[in-house]
């Protein structure tokens, strides 16, 4: 069975500090602190770009892994901000990384549901061609994107890169999934004319009405309890939002980690970005991973330390 | 169905937004009682569930105060 053997994390050095800017951008500290979550936001390093941080994280993950390059069978890139549209940056990434011609790429061009989305296509990809190796990547920088002055977006989003290491031998399975899209809202949070727009008030909405009842469907479906949960890796879209999902859910607030508050809500990095540090506590054996965002999407999982 | 401020209290309790709902002021908004903005989509979204209304993004903007939710709800559901 194709699951999860390790994830590498790439995040730019430079940092955007929020406590310093709340005020001028008519926030508070309190509330950044408290409510928003995100004490710092990472941004691309200048004269960096989305490839090389893909590039960089794929590297690490290769390296530690001590993996050969031409052993890796698919390579899955999730983004919607590449460095250009044509060609995929997928490809990019093959060409940079050195992977075999017969080393399967394709995008996907989801957000914050994107992780989780991706586990599920690419293991199912890799299970319909008997494929042993791929590597996800996760690299959606929207510094490109927000407007620095704009309160409801700058002070959430950060910049940040992962690599996920699929194989037949992993450290955690794949349970069921479960998806969901509301497309009659999708253009509440939007890339107009180059600009992220968010409607803060109608993503919470969707978020607090949506999210912790596909949870509890996720969970049944795996033929689980929320008890038998260790923990709950919600996206980090911010303080408040993973905390309002823990209330509604009736869970233990200290299974409901926020991890982001010095890096911001890195977009499809965000669980993979978790997961890192959280598939090493060897308590930690069953997982929730719900991601939830643009579209309005959302897609949650489980995983199973491989006994 | 006629909503009391004890209705709106209540549902403010359930947002836990504030440390004392019962301490809150009719004369006061929310925000000077110290509810945040996300405090107040909590308190609205716990109102669209609790009656069945949907409150429109146009209509949140005056609801600052529980005198005014009191009575936006009533007109609503009247």
């Amino acid at each position: 069975m194709i699951g999860i053997t390790d994830i590498a994390t790439y995040l730019p050095q430079c940092r955007i500090d929020n406590l310093q800017r709340a005020t001028q951008l008519g926030s508070t500290p309190e509330q950044v602190e408290e409510r928003i979550g995100f004490r710092r936001v990472a941004q691309l390093d200048p004269g960096t770009d989305t490839l090389d941080l893909a590039t960089t994280v794929a590297r690490q993950l290769l390296e530690k892994n001590v993996l050969d390059p031409l052993s890796v069978d698919v390579l899955v890139v999730v983004t919607q901000n590449p460095d250009r549209n044509i060609p995929h940056l997928s490809a990019e990434l093959h060409g940079t990384l050195g992977f075999s011609s017969n080393c399967a790429c394709y995008d996907i061009g989801l957000g914050c549901s994107g992780y989780v989305y991706a586990l599920s296509v690419v293991s199912a990809f890799m299970s319909a061609n008997d494929f042993k190796v791929g590597i996800l990547v996760t690299a959606d920088l929207y510094s490109k994107i927000v407007n620095p002055n704009d309160k409801i977006t700058s002070l959430i989003f950060g910049d940040g890169a992962t690599a996920t290491l699929l194989t037949t031998d992993p450290v955690f399975e794949l349970g069921a999934f479960s998806f969901g899209t509301q497309g009659s809202e999708a253009d509440k949070l939007a890339c107009n004319d180059g600009v992220l727009f968010m409607n803060g008030r109608a993503v919470f909405n969707f978020v607090a009405t949506h999210v912790p009842g596909d949870i509890q469907r996720v969970v049944k479906k795996n033929h689980l309890s929320l008890e038998d949960i260790d923990c709950f890796v919600l996206h980090q879209g911010s303080r408040f939002i993973v905390e309002t999902i823990a209330k509604r859910l009736l869970a233990d607030i200290q299974k409901v980690p926020f991890m982001a508050a010095e890096y911001g809500n890195t977009v499809s990095s965000s669980i993979p970005m978790m997961l890192a540090s959280l598939i090493k506590d060897m308590k930690n054996k069953t997982m929730v991973l719900s991601g939830f965002g643009l579209g309005f999407s959302w897609a949650s999982t489980v995983i199973k330390r491989k006994e | 169905m006629n909503i009391a401020r004890e209705d709106i209290v209540a549902v403010i309790r359930d947002a836990n937004v504030v440390s004392d709902p019962d301490k809150l002021r009719d004369d006061l908004t929310l925000a000077d009682q110290g509810v945040d903005s996300l405090g107040i989509f909590n308190v609205i979204l716990l109102l669209q569930e609790k009656y069945g209304v949907e409150i429109p993004d146009d209509d949140v903007d005056p609801l600052v105060s529980i005198p005014a939710i009191v009575n936006y709800l009533n007109q609503r559901l009247a």
